[in-house]
């Protein structure tokens, strides 16, 4: 993929994000770490046009992300957020049907068997008439991760997909995550398992306080650069 | 052992000081007190019952109706209508019921010619409802998750699809027992219009109680209808809100 941010900045009661510039292109999966606070989550909503930017400019795979291309680029990437966020009234199966059927146009039957195969796909074919609340915690996040699926994205971006579960959970939920690399899919994502960015991302950025920090390729985990990322690196391990 | 003690037991003991203090206070005033008076105009009360009964449900739905549009427009991101329906609630809760039908009968009554007296009870109940009833829907609307907001603008559901397969839905829950709570409070609400003579069953036992002198007798029958018709609404509206909750 291809990423060009220029002076992004984002402040809500304090500033957030103070100026941003990063230009990549040719990576597949691009994972944001940093200390809570730091903006990462701020970065991936506003990289998915769930928030926009007070200033600055970003475009993927030369679009720009902007109020006027917002809708037909939201069409086209998925998003599976730190809480579930599935609809709690209907079935696992339905909150993935129901998108499919009233906002992409999918006929019944055919948007019955997208949802059925991606719910099988991530083992969820006994669950897939269960609410959201009747499963467990990693149960739903992969539900989660079906219906962000579900659109057929060739990028999807998530939002510490793991930070609300426990650790058996949270392997349950990346198992899953890494099943996915083989799909030929993209990914931008935001996590504190620096374990699970070793083995999936193929770019690293770093970010501290609503800067970046350090950025490259996965091994500046291995050998880091700067004593922050050495700092947080060592934190993140005890 | 443990259920009849901590559940049946306490019913039965309230039950019977409730049950011991009526058959005093009748005792007391048995040698006062006859029905007979009353309830020869039996017709004319069940009557009154029923349009007590109409009324309130006439009313329960256009308040519905009337306080699900305020509330979509309170939600709107048009800040004049906002405005609007926040300083007709300010009005409309700030004033008594009492005065408002007065309001109603001698100024809006008047100004659109309206003279049929059931229909200002209704037009009366059903403006001082409203406001009440936007707020169960209110509160209902709050308790949906704004992460579900987010995902309804990501997906790109239009208005109409988010409050019929997403909103709506998760609202009903929350709002029913407001619903019956709110019923009860109309039905309280009718003896009201007993003020401008709506046959009601205020009005009527007042009535009959003026003809037959027999006033304690009809307060009395008064009291045990709002009794029969409320008392069932409040344990209705609370077992739905436990059922529901239960089933989260």
């Amino acid at each position: 993929m291809e990423l060009r941010l220029k002076d992004i900045k984002k402040s809500y009661e304090h500033p957030v994000l103070q100026g941003i510039d990063l230009e990549l292109s040719g990576y597949k999966s691009i994972g944001i770490i940093g200390k809570s606070g730091c903006g990462k989550s701020t970065l991936l909503r506003l990289l998915a046009g769930i928030e926009r930017a007070d200033t600055g400019y970003i475009a993927i795979n030369k679009r720009p992300v902007d109020k006027k291309n917002l809708r037909k680029y939201q069409n086209e990437i998925g998003m599976v957020f730190q809480n579930h966020n599935l609809f709690p009234h209907m079935s696992l199966l339905k909150n993935i049907t129901l998108i499919l059927e009233k906002t992409k146009g999918y006929e019944k039957e055919e948007a019955e068997e997208i949802g059925r195969n991606l719910l099988k796909q991530l083992h969820l074919e006994n669950e897939m008439h269960k609410k959201p609340l009747k499963v467990s915690g990693g149960q739903a996040q992969r539900a989660a991760i079906a219906r962000a699926l579900s659109t057929n994205p060739k990028l999807i971006f998530m939002d510490e997909p793991t930070a609300a579960l426990d650790p058996i959970l949270t392997k349950e939920v990346l198992k899953a995550v890494i099943s996915l690399r083989k799909s030929g899919r993209h990914f931008i994502f935001v996590t504190h398992e620096i374990n699970f960015v070793k083995k999936f991302a193929d770019y690293v950025i770093f970010m501290n306080d609503g800067k970046i920090h350090e950025k490259g390729e996965v091994d500046i985990l291995t050998y880091p650069k700067t004593e922050e990322l050495k700092k947080f690196l060592e934190h993140e391990q005890f | 052992m443990t259920m009849f003690k901590k559940k049946i037991l306490p019913v039965v003991v309230v039950a019977l000081v409730y049950i011991g203090f009526f058959v005093f206070i009748i005792n007391q005033v048995a040698d006062v007190m006859d029905f007979s008076a009353v309830f020869q105009y039996k017709k004319q009360l069940i009557k009154a019952i029923g349009i007590t009964v109409f009324l309130s449900l006439a009313v329960l739905f256009a308040s519905m109706v009337v306080g699900f549009f305020l509330f979509l427009m309170t939600e709107s991101s048009n800040v004049y209508l906002k405005y609007l329906i926040t300083v007709y609630k300010e009005i409309v809760m700030g004033t008594p019921l009492l005065v408002l039908v007065f309001v109603v009968v001698y100024i809006i009554g008047v100004a659109f010619n309206i003279s049929n007296k059931l229909m200002l009870g209704f037009i009366s109940l059903t403006l001082y409802m409203s406001p009440y009833m936007t707020n169960v829907y209110e509160g209902a609307y709050n308790t949906i998750d704004e992460n579900q907001f987010i995902m309804m603008d990501f997906y790109g559901f239009n208005l109409y699809q988010r409050y019929r397969y997403i909103i709506l839905p998760q609202m009903i829950k929350s709002v029913i027992p407001g619903l019956i709570n709110n019923l009860s409070g109309i039905v309280k609400g009718t003896s009201i219009l007993s003020t401008i003579a709506v046959s009601e069953i205020f009005y009527s036992i007042s009535v009959v109680s003026n003809r037959t002198y027999r006033y304690i007798e009809g307060y009395f029958i008064l009291w045990i209808v709002y009794l029969i018709i409320t008392i069932p609404l409040s344990r209705l509206a609370k077992y739905y809100s436990k059922k529901w909750s239960q089933n989260d």
